[in-house]
Formats: C-alpha cells, structure tokens, sequence
C-alpha cells in the first residue's frame, strides 16, 4: 500500500487549553489539511478522551482513513493509546505518527502564538510524509523456549526458580559456590523479622521443595560462561567445577586438611580448611568440595576418605532457554581499616556479629560477655562522593532494620548490656517500626551524628570509646564507653554480580547493582528482553523484599515463556537481496550479531535475524548500496520527511 | 562528654517509667506552653536522662520552671511520658541540691523513709510523754501540759535548722547552675524582689500551663492554709494555749478558715492521686503519698485538737497535742528541707535563677 492507496486522517488535540491557548490549532488543521494524501482533518478538545479516540475508531472503522497521525501530547503519553485505537477499528496500528505539539510547541513557545503554530504545521507536514510511505506493519513473532535460566542460588534464585518450576517451566539454577543458600543461609539460626522465623528455615524450606523436582536442574559449583541468542532462544554455556568429591564421606574429614581460610560461611569469624562440607543441616549438594585454590594436592584428605577423587576436570554443559533471571546478589561492605574504628579489637561488623551468633551462639569480647555496645550505622551506606573517590551513596535499606534485629537478638543472650545506636536516621520503615519501638522500650538509646562528623572509635585502656556528636543534644560530643562495636555494614553488588553483568552485556545502574528498564514500569526487566532481575542483585533490600522480587522475576519470565512464542517490534532491518552483493560491512557495524550472510538461490546476501535486531539502525548508512533498511523508517520516509519540513514536500 | 546509662535507671526509679521510649521529635517542646527560646522543655531534659549527661540535667533550671500540665505527655506519639520525666528529674534533682544525702536515702528508699517518719514520731510523742508539765485534768490546760515558751523554743530551733538547711541546698542549686560572669549587685537585690516574692506568693506561672485554674487555685488554698497556720503558731501560740475565745473571735475564725483550707487542699491532691485524675497525677512516688498524709494526718489532729478543747475534754486534748506534734514534725523536718516541700524555695528561686543567667548571657554578648 504506497503512494494513492494511503488515505491519511490528521487529528489535532487542544488538550484544553494546554495546546490551542498558544497553538492555533483551527490552522494547523486548515494547512495540512491541503496535504495531499490527508482525506481529512479536525481538531478535538481532548484527543485522548472516549469521545476522542472515537473520531479515530470511526474514520478508520468506515474505510475512510488507513493512516492516522494525531498532534497532541508527547508519545511517551499516548502513543499506545492510538495505536489501540486504531487496532479496535481493525486498522494496522503502524499506520500511525504521534506528533508532540504541546510539549515540542505550545509549552516550549509559549507566547510566541505564530511560531508554535507555524512549527506545529511542519511537525505535522512531516509526519503525513511519513505516513505517506508507510507500510502496514505487524509483531515478529519467535518460537521461545519453554524453559529459564535462573543465575544464583541464593534467596532469590531459589525462590525464582521454585515459582517458575511450580508454573511447570523447565529450570537450570547455576550455583557459583559449591552448596545453595547465599547469604541468607549465612544468616543461619538468627530470626528475620517480622515472623520470627530463622532465616535458615526459609532456605531449607525452599532447597527442600526445589530439589528433587523433575522440571529443575541445579548445578552448583558452576558459572555461566557464556550467553549468546535473543529473547526466548538463549543459548548458554555453563562450567561446572569439579568437587573432587565422588560422594559423602564418613567422619571430621574437614580436619584432615592442614590449610587454612577464614569461613566465609561465618562471614570469616571462624577458620575452615581446603575441604568445604555442607554448610547446614538440609544443604545442597550432601557432598562435600574441595576449596582447589586453596588446596596444595597433598593428598591427606584422598587417603581418609575414598570418595575424594582429585583426578576430577571441570565440564562444560549448554542449555537452551527462553529467559534468563539474573539473582546473583550481594557483598556486605567492607570497612576500609581505620574506618570507625575497624581493625581494633572488639570492633566488627554487623556481618560478622551474625557469623559469630550463629557460630559460636553467642559473642564475647578477650573472652568476656560484652557489657556494653554500641551499634554504628551507614558504614559504608550513604557515602558522599568526594573527588572522583568511589562512593556508596545509597542507602542499604536492611540495615536498620538488620542491625536493630541483632541488636534485641543480643539482647535476649545478654539481658544486661547496655546498646546504644549510633545513627544518621533511623529508617525501620513499615513494619519494622515495630523493632525500633521494641528496642527503644528496652532502654536502648539512639544517638543521632551527622554526615559532616561520623563517630570516632578509639581505644582508651581495655575499652573502646566511641566519640559523636549528638545531633539531638546541642551536638554535644559524647563519649560512650563500649566492649564492643558493631559496624553496620551496608550492601554492595557482589563480585558474581560485576561479572555477569559483564557477560551478559547488562545495565548497571552508577552504585553497581543491576539496572532495571523503569523502576515502576518494568521493575524486573533489564534492558535486554528476557533477562530479568530478581533479590538484592537488583538493589540492596531484606530478606522479605527479596522473596517479592524473585517471584516478580519469575512471573514476569514465566508469562514469557509459557506462551511459547515471543512478539517483538516490527521496527527491525531488513535487506534488499537485489541490491546485496553480501559485503559484510552491515555485521561488523552491528551491536547486537544480528546479521549474517546466508545463500539466496546462487548468491550469498546478508540477512537479518528479526529477533535479535534492536531496530538502531547502525547498519544503514554502513551499507554502499543502500541494501538495508529499517521498517518502519526507510530512508526515503527520513528524506520525504525532512524536505516536507523544509516546506518542499507538497508535491510528492 | 561521658554518657552514664545510670541515670536513666535511676530517674525510673524516680518516676520516668517510659523515657527510653522517646525519639526526639520534639512535639512535648513545640507543645510546652512553658518553653522558651533557650529555656527548651522537656525535650533537652530528656536527652540529657536518656545519655545520663549529669552535669548538663544539674546545671538546669529549666525542670523547676514546668508545672507540670501534662500536654508534652498527652501529646506525645510514643508513650514516652515526658512530664513524668521532669518530674523525675525535679525529685533528682532535690537529692544533689541536698549536700546532706539525707534527700537521696527518703527518695531511694521508701522503707528508710518509713522508718525516719515513724522515729521522729516516736521521738516527739516520747518526748511529750517525759518532759510534760502537770496535767490538769479539770479543764484543758495546754499552758501547763506543756507551755507555749517550749512549743515555741522548739519551733524557733527546728525552723532555724530547717531554714538554714534548705538555704544551704539553694546555694548549692545556685552554684550548680550558675552561668556566666558576676553582676552587679544591684542587679541581684533588684532581679531578687522582682521575681521571688510575686511567685512565693501568687504560684501564677502555673496558671500559664493550660487548663490548670483549679490546679492552682488548690494550690494556692493550700498554701494560704498553711501560711495562716504558720503566722498563728509563730505569732500567737501562748494566746491559743491560754484562752478560750467565742467561736467569732478572730484566732478562732483564722483558725477554722486555715483547717478548712488545708484540708480542702490535701483532700482534693489525695483524692486526684488515688484516682489518677490528670496527667500530673499518674505517678506517685512515696515522698509525694507521705507528704500529703502527713499533712493530712496533721491538719486533722489539729481540729479534733480544737475539739477537744472546747468540749472539754482534756486527756483526749493532751494525747491529740501530743500526737499532732508527733505529725508535724517529719512533715517538717523530712518534707522541707530534703523532700517536695523543698519546692518552697527552689520553685521562686529557680525564677530568679533563670533570671540571672539571662542577664549574664546578656552581658556577654558583644554590644552592637
């Protein structure tokens, strides 16, 4: 449909008085009116209300426009709402432009009545030269796989993958470290508000429920090398590292081994060896692993237990998936030394008071139950920027609540000890309120410093002394006498988080974490369609928060997968295999692989792969012979557009 | 500055039952028809109990000069009580203005408190047993029983003692919280009339608390009982031992008005106590109940006293005197000087107190 057969029905908004106050909208319609190709022309107070959109249904409905361009507010705003229009009325909503007169016009010339309303006649000119050659245009559609690729095994990679397999969606959870339960299950026995249920029972639950399923397979131990494909045909490669284990062993095998690491289990509170057994009662994999950079191959362990078996190599398997979920999650912040008093004795992080609760029940201090502690908060959380330095300027969001949590936990081993909370805010939102109150009725005391002057740590004797200002309290300089001092550590994106942003080419936001498209719009999507981001990850958050937005990521992936097919925008490259003479100056300016070259008959043209073409049209001006063309935006649609806007496009 | 997390378990021990509870949003101090620029209640106060900042809660006078109305506590979103907290801290602060510790054992202790009541009892009523003078028993003879050159010799050393005690207490009230470099001497005399007669006498910066008339017009009853009683026992006690007068002559007429008004006064603070009838009266603690009982107590003795009296009854007369003296003096001698009744001086003082450091801060701000 070129050229005649293009009848074109121009639309134009007052948007109350928001366009017609400055545009004068009865002449727009009038001049373009004389376009040739445009059947008809009106103005409407309100284009985007029932009655608006009406106009359109009806002129489209009846045969007597197939093409529509409206001028009224931004695309951003109501593009799609005319593009449904027109697919209501049964017309091909790509015969369609949306011209911005109030944002492009009336609001950004306000008072200069001629000029808007001139430039609003080009924008429109320009839009029926567009439309003059425009095609009707329909989705691409892609076979999908009915299966996802789930990245992480923590919290929210369980939780994801568990939805997803429950939706009956084939799953491959990927494992970095050698057993499921990231950081969550580092939390071990300490309860996570609200609820009051051990963080470990929450992961147990979710590895109880999850192994063994026919739908799900887990590679632990293992890293996705390399993703390449589009969305609904991903193909990934997955390395899996060898255990060295062939099975469990019987006995303390652990203590065989004579090398020595800190436990990251414990967050490094406690030390283990090159052997890494099963981290909890109910962890995933049962085996044990050897930790092989550690390891020096002595071969203790091999002689104790036959089911060590060092010969073992790493392997390689590939997967095939519809979507990715990427939940690789986070690193608490370390403190730099001398940060708040880090590296004296009887400081540590909130981390780490964790890891010595859970190991060895409880926490003392050369060897005494602490009498008093005080708590300090953003550490490492609501940085300032300063000089080009790296700097986290969010806040962790959980360590509030966290380290309010620890606090009363602390509380209930040692009913004694004085805490004070040493704070910027207190930010126990929702209800996490509920702790701060608790804490507070307790007899804890909140101390309130400002950015400009964080709390002191020094060492006075056998104690530590942690200087503030109270900003509460004439900014007075305390000094609070402490046994022990936990820094608050907040959250950073973890190193499997750097890496597989990398790898799969994915957005991070200027903290590190991965970026969503649109916080409320596309709050689990990624730039790139079909990975999505789900738990902390994504953004520091808690445990329950986490949970959510794992089971937003794998709804959201499910409802891709399942269908079976994907439906992309029409707006991609394509070739004009006459004029191709197979160059290959089109796939080395192409982003995204999309193009290759394939035989035609006798020759050999470029070709383009629909699915994954972005539509960026970087191909276009690479190619000597013009072979290559965007839909829905053809260079001789660009050209007739510009001349029209110039005033020279009447006569096309 | 050192925090000392004794003193929050110590000021709720005095009645601060649910400071910890606070988390500074200041609605009590926005709210305070009493707080000042620089005079800010009772938010600071409470940061100062809560980090257990003692030098900064002693150098204040900031506690004396609320009365307690109770908004700061019906206002604030979390519980935390802040009127029960300057409460405490004025009960807290009557045990380090003491340099006796005398104050510190009757507020720490409500059985060593108990006990000192009772032994100065005892000591009186013994006292009376063994030293009387003859005992008519015809007609109530008072001057004989016990003549009113005694009464009044032992009046003149407990108020002497008393007073010099209590005196004492506000020095070292004054040298707590002193602020800034010496006035002028006039400034003193001046700012001294200014301030501590008009309150000793009228209590009208309670009436700037919200809804407290009738709080102050009790107040003020009871106060006027007392000083009615206190002029007629200092000024007249030979003339009320020795005669018997018709009920319209004047000491009779003084008398009856002064028993009607402590007894109003007490009964209306006892009653609002045990019902918990406002804000102020939520929390008692045992030096507020011993106070008004034996105020109470007193008051009562004393009319049935005067019953005695003009029924003729005289051994019941004599056990009664005996007794009411018995009252009077823990009232006195506990209550003045180291316990509630110590608000007699350090409420007008605090006034003038405040008054000074403003002229001092005054003085040390550069002249424009």
């Amino acid at each position: 449909m070129t050229g005649g057969g293009v009848r074109i029905g121009v639309y134009v908004c007052h948007c109350g008085g928001n366009i017609s106050d400055t545009v004068d909208v009865k002449r727009v319609v009038e001049e373009v009116g004389k376009e040739p190709g445009v059947v008809t022309a009106v103005d409407f107070p309100f284009m985007c209300s029932e009655a608006g959109q009406k106009l359109v249904e009806d002129d489209v409905r009846s045969g007597r426009v197939n093409a529509v361009v409206v001028a009224a507010c931004s695309p951003r705003l109501h593009e799609a709402t005319f593009r449904a229009a027109i697919s209501r009325a049964g017309g091909n909503p790509y015969m369609y432009y949306h011209v911005d007169i109030r944002e492009e016009c009336s609001w950004a010339h306000e008072g200069d009545r001629e000029g808007a309303t001139e430039k609003a006649i080009r924008h429109v000119r320009m839009a029926v030269a567009y439309l003059r050659r425009a095609e009707p245009l329909s989705k691409i559609k892609a076979a999908s796989e009915r299966s996802v690729l789930v990245i992480g095994g923590g919290l929210a990679g369980l939780r994801a993958a568990l939805d997803l397999a429950e939706a009956g969606v084939r799953v491959y959870l990927v494992e970095r470290s050698p057993f499921l339960g990231g950081n969550a299950a580092r939390l071990g026995a300490l309860k996570v508000f609200p609820y009051g249920r051990p963080a470990i029972d929450i992961v147990r639950s979710l590895i109880g429920k999850l192994v063994g399923r026919r739908e799900v397979t887990i590679f632990t131990n293992a890293e996705v090398e390399a993703v390449s494909g589009y969305i609904g045909n991903f193909d990934v490669r997955i390395k899996v590292w060898p255990r060295y284990f062939k099975g469990k062993c019987a006995g303390d095998l652990a203590r065989v081994c004579p090398k020595r690491a800190r436990d990251e289990f414990y967050f490094g509170v406690a030390e283990r060896t090159a052997i890494l057994l099963p981290p909890f009662e109910g962890a995933y994999p049962d085996i044990p692993a050897i930790d092989i950079n550690l390891c020096d191959r002595c071969g203790l362990c091999a002689k104790a237990c036959p089911s060590v078996d060092l010969s073992q190599e790493p392997q390689t398997v590939s997967v095939r998936v519809g979507a990715i979920i990427a939940a690789t999650g986070f690193r608490p912040y370390a403190p730099r030394n001398g940060e708040c008093g880090r590296g004296l004795p009887g400081v540590i992080t909130l981390h780490e008071l964790v890891g010595a609760l859970n190991k060895f029940g409880g926490i003392r201090v050369d060897g005494r139950a602490p009498e008093s502690a005080v708590f300090i908060y953003c550490v490492g959380s609501r940085q300032r920027r300063a000089g080009g330095e790296g700097a986290n300027e969010y806040c962790s969001r959980y360590c509030c609540i966290a380290a309010l949590d620890a606090a009363l936990h602390l509380r209930e081993l040692l009913p004694g000890v004085r805490i004070y909370h040493v704070a910027r805010d207190i930010r126990s939102y929702g209800v996490n309120e509920l702790l701060y109150e608790a804490a507070g009725r307790l007899g804890d005391v909140f101390v309130k410093y400002s950015e400009e002057a964080p709390p002191r740590v020094e060492r006075q004797g056998d104690k530590l002394v942690v200087r503030v200002r109270d900003v509460l309290t004439e900014s007075v300089e305390l000094e609070i006498p402490a046994d022990l001092v936990v820094l608050v550590t907040g959250m950073e994106p973890s190193d499997g988080t750097a890496a597989i942003a990398e790898r799969l080419k994915l957005q991070r936001g200027p903290d590190g974490f991965l970026q969503e498209v649109h916080p409320k719009l596309k709050p689990v999507e990624t730039a790139l369609g079909g990975i999505f981001i789900a738990g902390t990850a994504q953004a520091p958050r808690g445990v329950a928060e986490t949970l959510a937005s794992a089971s937003a990521a794998a709804a959201r992936a499910a409802s891709l997968v399942l269908r079976g097919y994907v439906e992309l925008e029409p707006f991609v490259a394509y070739v004009d295999a006459s004029k191709c003479n197979a160059c290959e100056a089109c796939i080395s300016e192409c982003p995204y692989g999309a193009i290759e070259i394939v035989r035609a008959g006798s020759r050999e043209v470029a070709s383009v792969n629909e699915a994954l073409c972005k539509g960026c049209g970087a191909c276009i001006p690479a190619c000597p012979n013009s072979a290559i063309q965007l839909r829905g935006l053809t260079s001789a649609q660009i050209e007739d557009m510009i001349r029209s806007a110039l005033g020279h496009g009447r006569s096309a | 500055m050192r925090v000392d997390h004794r003193l929050a378990d110590e000021l709720r021990e005095l009645g601060a039952r649910n400071i910890s509870q606070c988390y500074s949003c200041g609605v009590c101090t926005a709210i305070c028809p009493l707080s000042e620029e620089g005079r800010e209640i009772p938010r600071r106060m409470v940061r100062y109990a809560v980090l257990g900042l003692r030098d900064r809660l002693e150098r204040s006078l900031e506690p004396w000069l609320c009365y307690y109305c109770g908004e700061c506590t019906k206002s604030c979103p979390r519980g935390a009580d802040p009127g029960a907290l300057m409460m405490a801290v004025r009960r807290y602060l009557i045990t380090r203005y003491d340099f006796t510790g005398i104050s510190r054992v009757l507020y720490r202790s409500p059985l060593a408190e108990a006990l000192l009541a009772a032994a100065l009892f005892l000591a009186v009523v013994l006292g009376v047993y063994f030293l009387h003078g003859p005992v008519n028993l015809e007609r109530v003879d008072m001057e004989s029983f016990l003549p009113a050159g005694v009464v009044d010799a032992a009046d003149i050393a407990v108020a002497a003692t008393l007073a010099s005690l209590l005196l004492a207490n506000a020095y070292r009230m004054y040298r707590l919280t002193r602020r800034g470099p010496r006035l002028p001497l006039t400034a003193y005399i001046t700012e001294l009339v200014k301030t501590v007669p008009p309150h000793f006498f009228t209590q009208l910066r309670m009436l700037k608390c919200r809804g407290s008339v009738r709080d102050w017009v009790m107040h003020a009853l009871t106060a006027y009982g007392y000083g009615i009683v206190f002029v007629l026992v200092v000024l007249f006690l030979r003339a009320i031992h020795a005669g018997v007068y018709p009920a319209a002559h004047p000491l009779r007429l003084a008398g009856y008005v002064a028993s009607a008004l402590l007894l109003a006064g007490a009964g209306y603070a006892i009653y609002g106590r045990a019902r918990r009838s406002s804000v102020a009266r939520q929390y008692s603690h045992p030096t507020d109940w011993l106070f008004l009982i034996l105020l109470l107590l007193t008051t009562l003795t004393g009319v049935a006293l005067h019953v005695f009296k003009y029924l003729n009854m005289p051994l019941e007369a004599y056990v009664c005197y005996a007794v009411h003296l018995g009252l009077a003096a823990p009232l006195l001698i506990l209550e003045v000087p180291f316990a509630k009744w110590s608000h007699i001086a350090y409420r007008p003082l605090a006034i003038y107190f405040a008054r000074l450091n403003e002229l001092r801060a005054r003085r040390l701000q550069p002249s424009p």
